[in-house]
């Protein structure tokens, strides 16, 4: 229950308030950064669900393909399989995960978009939404770890 | 205990991988209800988060302001508070009197019938420039009608759900208008560019653009009106074996920071 008041609120900042502070046409990812720190945790809650949940919702809001459900989902289920050999403290992983996967995530997404469907996507933008989005994740990353670590726990 | 492990996991890539399947079919068919059902779901949500978020943001200045107020002339204060609390909501009615006076401007110039909308949610995502607006089709909004912010051409409706619709803004790669130069009258289409920008194509290098002209939508569009102002020719340049200009132009609507448009009836 409290999970899914957290990703409906987390939906919401998402979608309603984080675009408002977007800089330079990037925003963070709260969703990915959710999903990559609730996988790592031992939460009970199911992470697969959740991930696909919580990626289709961000994809109502857009046109077109369903990337964002098949990026968490691969996302989650990656970080899944190779947890086990984390060994250590939970939060510098998730710290690592986030400023590695949310580079990947990018170029998956902008790969699929311009490979699939024709959509041009210029190379300085790339770049820099790559940047600023990876250092936007990995400041809110430290945010809502403790509060991930919480729900887990519930 | 090793066995169950193993049993859980190859569980789980079985979920990811119908999970994924799901998700391609459905990008791939694209059953139209959907976006609009979920939307509809979403959107009573997004409202109030919105409407939340547009009091919070007008909060600090407001407690800032009661914050000076003093016990010893409190009547006074009270009167002063009274007063700031009526110049605001003027400052409120004669900003939005400055607004429906563009968009009177707006009907008288171009004869259209416009409807106010409020944008309520942003995609979120860098690759796409999509807003969510507060009028559906319950309002009589209907996929494919143009819209407009006070400064000229925002996009075009894409999808409609009762509440609610989607708008791709005009900045985003996937948009397309016809379009002339204002001033030579070369015609071209104008396509976006994220994050802000917007470049002309297919205008012949025997044209006449130049930095500094304006471009308007053009009658040949289907969709949009004529003569509404799209941006300005930032950077026009042409090679000698090019066939085309590569012409650049900086829109006139902020698509950063748009928050009200009008939906061409």
């Amino acid at each position: 229950m409290i999970l899914l008041v957290y990703s409906l609120i987390i939906l919401l900042v998402q979608t309603v308030v984080l675009p408002r502070w977007a800089f330079l046409g990037a925003a963070p990812d709260l969703i990915l950064v959710s999903v990559i720190i609730l996988s790592i945790l031992p939460a009970k809650q199911k992470k697969l669900y959740y991930a696909a949940a919580m990626g289709f919702f961000q994809d109502i809001l857009l046109n077109g393909a369903y990337l964002n459900t098949i990026t968490k989902v691969s996302v989650s289920i990656i970080i899944d399989t190779f947890k086990d050999n984390f060994i250590g403290n939970e939060y510098r992983s998730s710290m690592l995960l986030v400023l590695a996967f949310t580079p990947l995530v990018l170029i998956a997404e902008a790969a699929a978009l311009f490979f699939v469907f024709d959509k041009q996507i210029g190379l300085f933008y790339l770049i820099k939404t790559i940047i600023l989005t990876t250092a936007y994740n990995a400041l809110l990353a430290a945010v809502l770890f403790p509060v991930l670590q919480k729900i887990s726990h519930e | 205990m090793i066995k169950f492990q193993s049993y859980r996991k190859r569980k789980s890539y079985l979920q990811a991988v119908i999970i994924i399947i799901l998700a391609i079919v459905l990008t791939v068919t694209s059953p139209f209800y959907i976006r609009p059902l979920f939307s509809a779901v979403l959107y009573p949500f997004q409202w109030s988060a919105a409407a939340v978020w547009n009091g919070l943001a007008g909060t600090p200045a407001f407690l800032a302001k009661l914050a000076n107020l003093s016990k010893e002339n409190a009547l006074l204060k009270a009167e002063n508070q009274e007063l700031k609390v009526k110049q605001l909501s003027f400052d409120e009615l004669k900003t939005e009197n400055n607004r429906l006076r563009q968009v009177l401007n707006f009907n008288s110039a171009y004869g259209l019938r416009l409807m106010p909308a409020q944008v309520v949610a942003k995609s979120g995502s860098p690759w796409f420039s999509i807003v969510e607006i507060n009028k559906g089709s319950k309002a009589g909004i209907k996929n494919n009608m143009a819209v407009l912010a006070e400064q000229g051409l925002a996009g075009k409706i894409i999808e409609v759900s009762l509440f609610s619709s989607k708008v791709l803004l005009l900045n985003d790669p996937e948009s397309s208008v016809a379009a002339i130069d204002a001033n030579s009258r070369d015609a071209g289409v104008v396509a976006g560019a994220l994050p802000a920008k917007l470049k002309m194509k297919y205008v012949g290098v025997e044209g006449n653009v130049k930095a500094g002209d304006r471009v308007i939508t053009s009658n040949l569009s289907s969709l949009f009106p004529p003569g509404i102002p799209i941006g300005v020719v930032e950077k026009a340049a042409k090679k000698e074996h090019d066939l085309f200009y590569n012409i650049e132009i900086k829109p006139v609507v902020d698509f950063l920071k748009l928050e009200e448009v009008y939906i061409v009836l």
